[in-house]
Parts: structure tokens; C-alpha cells; sequence
């Protein structure tokens, strides 16, 4: 960007002649009179009786008063939506790079776009315009020259396909549309998520509108992670132009485990890593070092529990299989192969219980008739079963659960009952002995429950509970969430800067709010921007409103003084 | 020639001289003080012939007209006026409104008062000058030999501070009883006028003479822009924006107030004189008050 542009000059011209006229503005001299009352009589009749002498002091107040108005207009930094007019020649840009993929938007950022500049291309082709189609990514280029057809414009615009690549090539563009513009006037119409403000001072003859898609990602981004046996699995997104390196820490909560990695990124690359963890610890923590965050980078933690390894004493193959679908290391052993020695994290029992208890939680089910801790007094045949309300329970659909055949159990004061019939309590929750404990009382044989989907899902939860871990708070679908703050306190417009995860069919997404401008803040709001579809048009040029304001100031305060001087 | 020249600056011998040809003329009824040579209406033993009476026992023959008595052969007696002196009361405003002006108005109305006092002194009158505000005064004297008293006081007089013009008159009419003949040298800038104390002052039968003395920019100012004034004598300020329009306006506005405190001291018999200090001491005194017959050769 270069200082001499003639928009910038001329501004600069403005500010400074109206400081010189301001500072040259004559004061009111002071002057000894002999007297000031018959002034001040004439000075009323004067205002009472003649209008042109009052008409004189309004025009220099109204033009005081317009060269403030004008002078704040210009502070305001105003910008305006210019509607396409007729008989142009027009470009239509489409970012087509990587972080247009992103589904903040639904179906994503590009589809949104493609769609919005669709309906753009209609119209300017329905006000007799030209329009040309161009791409912007690392190589931008021109897709369609200057049309009037509809069908091929359309066409065009369809066929456009995301590049998976970074927009680093915005001036790249701009001398292109220039050079294709040959002098002549063109408006520019550009679909990006850039937080970049493109200001083609050098192009005078190129009217930029930017249409803002969706809202800036954060630079950096860690995408997700996950425990690969002895070593973690890191995504890490640069959603930034310029390339740089991150330093990754891994800590357990306390101090660091291992070395900083670091990642070197390009623009707008996304890297796999994989790091191998020293030992075994229950919590892992990844985060970026500090020292390579930057004021707009996602500040994302990412807490990461490993995966509890879990010993089922039993010999059914479903409950294992189980077990390892809800993502739990699972180590089966037969009843007679059990060791209280064995490490594990979490315990199943199926038709067994141990004369020692273990000392971690467990989950027994269909415990044997003779065992001391949950005595049996008889057995309830085919139990009409009704649930408590319970988090543990939420999610699970047991309208179509039956049991053959249920034992009668006596339960201690330190379990709940979850589920129950008239005569007995089926399924308990509560503490033995200072462990979490779960009871199952029929046996999974002479039940339906393993075949039904409310199983797993009961299963999952159940040994989360049993790992400590608070029960899930799902989000309901379409809800947005904010899960990791980026500030602590947040006084802007819009939402608080953060990720943030939205609930969907398919599961959840996760989306990032980078922080943004309170200028930027105050037009755009992401529910807003749901409104109008995911796009928000406004123009990123707003320096002429600004500079027009300038120079009507300065005229304004031209007019004033020149008033002033008809007096001297 | 007369040693009072040098006392005052300004002052030529000339100018003295022709001042000491000069005499006032008061209103008939003016009571006088003592000799002098202001002729009365009662009789006296002047020169000047009054008017006749009849003869009764005991008066002077030497005043029996026997010119009448040969062809009416009556005894009539011719009746002379008297010749007295009377005081001159100079009331000099001297507050801070006076000194302002090019020419200055104080420096005009000092020079005017020595003038005025010259010819009351030299006519073997009574003179005394007050000055507004008060606290300066030249008592009563008269003849020629304190006329250099009467100068050093008045070229030495220092500039007062603000006073109420309407206010300090009628306590000076309060004060002075004895009616006589009263001059006024003042701008008359006063906000609150000066109409309440001339008219104390005609209560108590003095003869007025009002001498408006003002300085040529304040009956049109010339100076345009944006000025923030501030009142000499009572430190108001007022901002204003004064252009050609609005400065011929104010010269309008000025001489309707001039010329309604005209209207009224005329029609009050008080003798009106507006003397802009443009004017030379010369000038005033010999032609304007010569002319209107407050003087007389």
C-alpha cells in the first residue's frame, strides 16, 4: 500500500487545512468601551426588528453547525451498501479457498456463498450489466469474461468447486481485475470470509464491495485430539494467510508431559500429529504456547480424559463389544481368571462378585444368588418396571425393555433405585464400601435389553458415571453452545469470541467466533447473519464517505469564515 | 501678560484674554452673592437704568428725573440695577467612562472647566467645581487671584472611579440648596440615567446648563469585527459581532438616545450643548456656548 494516493492525499489536505483555518480563525478581540449597555440595547432591537441581520448570524451558526456534523460523520468511519445500477461491467469473486468449508453455515460457507452470488448474478444481469466470474484462492483467475447471458453465468457459478487452498492471493486478483477493467469503471463484488480489508487505492477505477460470508475463523485452531494408545493424535488448522510455527505443550493438568512440539504451518494448512505420551496419565491437556498466540488466534483447550480401561469379568461377548463401541479399553476375563491384582480403571462383573470387593468402581450385573452384599429372597417373574427420573437415565428408551425374570434383592440405604417393579429394585446406583457402584440385578440373558439401541447408550453413561465424569449436557439440536470462551469477560456486541459447538443431526459441530472489531461488532451479529442467510453485504471501502465528509466540512468552515470576513 | 497661561497646558494667552472678555449670563432670579458684576432686577447703584418710580420721602435727589417732572411736574426717581456676584457650580463627571476617547473626553472636560471657571473668576463670580464621584472638590472662591489654584486643581485631578450619575447629582442637590448657576460636564453613560438628578436639581431652582461631552467613536464607531467589550467604568463585557450594518445601526441607536436626553433637558429649560471632543476648547467655548447665549462679550 502506498501513502500517495490522491483519495488519501486529498483527505490529508482536508484535516490540515482545516486545522490551519481553525487556528487562523480570528478570536474576538478584547475592547475597552465606555459603555456596553447602549450596544447591548441595539443589539436586541436590532435582533428584534431586523430579519436580515438575524438571518446573517443563523447562516453562520447553521454553518458552525454543519461543519461539526460533518466532521463526526467523517470520525464515524461510515460505510454504505451501493446497490448494483445499470449498464455496468461487473465482476462477481468467489472465495473458493479451505476455510470457506467451514459449516458454521449450513450447508457450508461456499454453498452459501455460491447460492447468494447466484442470486447477485440475477440481478445484475436483470439491470443489463456485464459480469465476469472470478475465483479467489492462491491462484485466482478469472472463470467467465464479461457476459449478458444468464444460462452461462449461472452455469458458471454452479460448476465453481472449493480449492482447498488459502485466499493469499487477494492483490493478485485485484491487479487482474484492474488490468481486465482497462481503465474503465468496475464494481467488484467479492463472496470471502476474509477478515482482510481490501482497499484498492491504487485501482481508483475498481468499486469494491466486500460480501462478508460467515465470520472470521480464529487464525489458529486446534480442530480436535484423541488418545492412539500410548500416543496423541492432534489436529491443528491455520486458518491465517501467512505461514507460521506453533509450539504445542502437553500437560496433565500439573506439569508438563514430554517436550513442545513444534508445528510448522502454512497458510491456511491443516497438520496431523501424532505425540507420543509418556505414560499413563488419566487427564491430558494440549494447548498452543503463548507465546505464539496472537491477539485473533482461537484460544481453544482441549481437555482430554483417557479412555478408562475397563476389566469385564464375564464371558458375554456382547457386553464387550459393547463396552468398546462407547470408546472404553476393554480387557475381558473369564470368572475364574479373575485377579484382584489386574490393573484396570473401571470393573464390570456379569453373574459373578467376588468375596474381596475391588477397590474401583464396578458395575455388577445379575449378581449370583449366595453372595453376602446383595442377598437375594426370591425371584419376581416377568416385572412390570417403571424408571425414575435420572441422568443417568436420560437418553435411554426403555419403553421396550422386558425381563424374564428379575431376583428380589435386598438393596442397601447407600443405592438408588433407577428402575424397579413392585417387588424389587432392577437397576440401583450408589456407593459400596466409598466406591460408585451400579447394580443390574436380572441377568442380560433373559432379556431383550442387549438387542435394543437404549443398551449402549446406558452402558456409556452408566461407566462414564462409574468414571466420575458429570453426565453429559447435550445441547439440543440446533443450539449453539459456548464451550470454550476466548475472554473472560466480554463487553462487546455479537457473540463472546470462543468455541463454540452447534448441536446437529449427525452430531456435533464445532465453530469458532474470533473477536471482533466493536465497529464490526455492532453490524454483524452471528444471529443476524442467520437471518440474512449467512451473508451480510456491506462495503469495505468506506474511506470516500469518509474523505466526502472531510471536504464537506472544510467547505462548510470555508463558507463560515468567508461569512465572518464580510465583516471586517 | 496674565501669569495664568503657563498653569494650564493647552492655554494661550490669547485664548485668556479673550475668555476675560467674556461674562455668563444666568437666568434672571439666579440669587447673588455679594458684589460683583452680574446685574440683578432689584435696585441698585449701578449704571444700568431699570426703571422709574415715584418719588418718596427720603430718596436721593440726584436721582429725581427732572426731565419728567418739567413736563408732567411729578416727582419720578430713576431706579438703577444692582450689579452682585453669583456662583458658578462646575460639576466635572470624572469616573472612568470619561477617560476614554480620542480625543479624551476627561482631558476636553478639564480643559473646558478651567475655561468655564477663568471667565467665572475673572468676572469677580464665585466658582466651585465638583467633581462626580466626590470625593475631589474645589470649594467656593472667587476673583482673579484663584484662578491659579483653580488650574492646579483641575490639571492635577486624577481619574475617579464608576459612579451613578443620576444618583450623585441628586445628593449634590441635596447638599447645595442655594440655587445657582449649574454646569454639567459629563458623557452621560450612566445605565441607569441621569434624568432623576437633573430633576433634583431643577427642584431646588438651579439654572442647568448640560454640556454632553463625547468622543467621536462613540457617536460612530467605525471599527468592524468580532470584539468582546469591556465597560471602562463598571467592567461589563458583552460580545458582539459589529459589521457595517450593524455599526451604522448602533450610530442610529446612539443619537435616538443622544437626541431623546436633548429633548429632555430642553424640555426642561436646561441648556443642552453637545460638545464632541473633536471640537477645540477654542472653538466650544467661544462659538457654541457664545452663540447660545450662555456667554455673552
Amino acid at each position: 500500500m502506498t501513502w500517495f494516493q490522491p483519495l488519501f492525499l486529498l483527505s490529508l489536505v482536508s484535516i490540515l487545512a482545516l486545522i490551519f483555518i481553525y487556528l487562523r480563525h480570528p478570536r474576538r478581540m478584547r475592547k475597552s468601551a465606555s459603555q456596553v449597555f447602549l450596544y447591548l440595547r441595539a443589539r436586541r432591537e436590532l435582533l428584534t426588528r431586523f430579519t436580515r441581520w438575524r438571518f446573517l448570524r443563523s447562516l453562520i451558526l447553521l454553518f458552525q453547525v454543519l461543519t461539526l456534523v460533518f466532521l463526526g460523520l467523517a470520525a464515524a468511519g461510515p460505510q454504505t451498501n451501493l446497490y448494483p445500477l445499470a449498464g455496468r461491467r461487473c465482476a462477481l469473486v468467489l472465495d473458493n479457498s479451505l476455510s470457506m468449508m467451514a459449516q458454521d453455515l449450513t450447508p457450508d460457507r461456499f454453498q452459501v456463498a455460491r447460492e447468494k452470488a447466484r442470486q447477485l448474478a440475477e440481478e445484475l444481469l436483470r439491470g443489463n450489466n456485464q459480469v465476469s466470474l472470478w475465483t479467489l484462492n492462491s491462484r485466482p483467475g478469472l472463470v467467465l469474461d464479461f457476459t449478458d447471458e444468464p444460462a452461462a453465468l449461472l452455469q458458471a457459478i454452479e460448476g465453481l468447486t472449493p480449492s482447498f487452498s488459502s485466499p493469499t492471493a487477494a492483490d493478485d486478483l485485484l491487479a487482474l481485475l484492474a488490468a481486465r477493467a482497462g481503465g474503465e469503471y468496475m464494481a467488484v463484488y467479492v463472496f470471502s470470509d476474509l477478515a482482510l480489508e481490501l482497499t484498492p487505492r491504487q485501482y481508483p477505477n475498481l468499486e469494491l464491495h466486500s460480501l462478508a460470508v460467515g465470520e472470521p475463523l480464529p487464525n489458529y485452531a486446534l480442530v480436535g485430539c484423541a488418545r492412539e494408545g500410548e500416543s496423541l493424535w492432534v489436529k491443528v488448522a491455520n486458518f491465517s494467510p501467512a505461514a507460521r510455527t506453533l509450539h504445542l505443550v502437553v500437560d496433565d493438568g500439573l506439569a508438563p508431559v514430554g517436550a513442545r512440539h513444534a508445528v510448522p504451518l502454512r497458510a491456511m494448512e491443516t497438520v496431523d500429529l501424532s505425540i507420543l505420551v509418556v505414560g499413563t496419565p488419566s487427564l491430558l491437556r494440549i494447548s498452543i504456547q503463548e507465546e505464539d498466540l496472537q491477539p485473533w488466534d482461537n484460544l481453544l483447550f482441549l481437555p482430554l480424559t483417557a479412555p478408562p480401561r475397563v476389566l469385564l469379568v464375564g464371558t458375554s461377548r456382547y457386553l464387550a463389544g459393547a463396552l468398546e463401541s462407547a470408546g472404553f479399553h476393554v480387557v475381558q476375563v473369564g470368572p475364574e481368571d479373575y485377579r484382584p491384582e489386574i490393573p484396570a480403571d473401571l470393573l464390570v462383573f456379569e453373574g459373578i462378585l467376588p468375596a474381596e470387593l475391588p477397590t474401583k468402581p464396578f458395575f455388577v450385573i445379575h449378581p449370583p444368588p449366595g453372595n453376602t452384599l446383595f442377598p437375594w429372597t426370591g425371584t419376581v417373574t416377568r416385572p412390570l418396571l417403571w424408571a425414575e427420573t435420572a441422568p443417568l437415565l436420560d437418553y435411554v428408551d426403555l419403553s421396550r425393555v422386558a425381563f424374564w425374570e428379575a431376583p428380589i434383592i435386598k438393596f442397601s440405604p447407600t443405592m438408588r433405585p433407577l428402575l424397579r417393579s413392585a417387588q424389587t429394585m432392577v437397576l440401583a446406583a450408589g456407593r459400596q464400601q466409598g466406591m460408585r457402584t451400579i447394580l443390574l440385578g436380572p441377568s442380560l440373558a433373559l432379556s431383550n435389553l442387549p438387542l435394543l439401541p437404549a443398551f449402549p447408550v446406558l452402558l456409556a453413561q452408566a461407566m462414564r458415571w462409574l468414571s466420575g465424569d458429570p453426565l453429559p449436557n447435550q445441547p439440543l439440536e440446533g443450539e449453539a453452545l459456548l464451550l470454550s470462551p476466548l475472554v473472560a469477560d466480554y463487553a462487546g456486541g455479537g457473540d463472546p469470541p470462543g468455541l463454540y459447538g452447534r448441536q446437529a443431526a449427525d452430531g456435533l459441530r464445532l465453530f469458532g467466533v474470533a473477536p471482533l472489531e466493536e465497529r464490526e461488532a455492532n453490524l454483524i451479529r452471528r444471529t443476524e447473519l442467520e437471518g440474512l442467510g449467512g451473508v451480510n453485504e456491506q462495503r469495505t471501502v468506506p474511506r470516500d464517505l469518509t474523505i466526502l465528509f472531510l471536504v464537506l466540512a472544510l467547505f462548510s468552515f470555508l463558507v463560515e469564515e468567508l461569512l465572518r470576513r464580510r465583516y471586517d | 501678560m496674565p501669569p495664568e497661561a503657563a498653569l494650564f497646558p493647552g492655554f494661550s494667552d490669547l485664548f485668556l484674554r479673550r475668555l476675560s472678555l467674556l461674562r455668563f449670563r444666568p437666568r434672571p432670579g439666579i440669587p447673588g452673592k455679594g458684589a460683583g458684576e452680574h446685574l440683578v432686577r432689584k435696585g441698585g447703584a449701578s449704571v444700568e437704568f431699570s426703571d422709574f418710580r415715584t418719588y418718596s420721602y427720603g430718596d436721593d435727589f440726584r436721582l429725581v428725573d427732572w426731565n419728567s417732572y418739567a413736563r408732567l411736574d411729578r416727582l419720578f426717581v430713576k431706579v438703577f440695577r444692582d450689579e452682585e456676584g453669583f456662583v458658578l457650580h462646575l460639576l466635572l463627571d470624572r469616573s472612568r467612562s470619561m477617560d476614554w476617547g480620542q480625543p479624551n473626553k476627561l482631558l476636553f472636560a478639564r480643559r473646558l472647566a478651567a475655561a468655564l471657571g477663568y471667565i467665572a473668576l475673572s468676572a469677580y463670580n464665585w466658582a466651585t467645581i465638583q467633581t462626580l464621584p466626590d470625593e475631589w472638590s474645589f470649594p467656593e472662591h472667587r476673583g482673579r487671584r484663584m484662578i491659579p489654584e483653580l488650574f492646579r486643581f483641575l490639571r492635577d485631578l486624577p481619574t475617579g472611579g464608576a459612579c451613578e450619575l443620576g444618583t450623585v447629582l441628586a445628593e449634590y442637590a441635596r447638599q447645595h440648596r442655594q440655587p445657582g448657576l449649574l454646569v454639567i460636564l459629563s458623557d452621560a453613560l450612566s445605565p441607569r440615567g441621569i434624568e432623576g438628578g437633573i430633576n433634583r436639581l431643577l427642584a431646588l431652582g438651579h439654572q442647568l446648563v448640560f454640556l454632553h461631552l463625547l468622543a467621536p467613536d462613540e457617536i460612530t464607531p467605525t471599527r468592524a469585527g468580532e470584539f468582546e467589550l469591556v465597560d471602562s467604568e463598571w467592567g461589563d463585557r458583552l460580545e458582539v459581532s459589529l459589521d457595517r450594518f450593524s455599526l451604522r445601526t448602533f450610530a442610529i441607536f446612539f443619537e435616538r438616545w443622544r437626541r431623546s436626553l436633548q429633548d429632555y433637558c430642553q424640555s426642561r429649560g436646561v441648556l443642552y450643548f453637545l460638545l464632541p471632543t473633536t471640537l477645540s476648547v477654542e472653538e466650544a467655548v467661544l462659538h457654541r456656548l457664545l452663540q447660545r447665549g450662555l456667554l455673552q462679550a
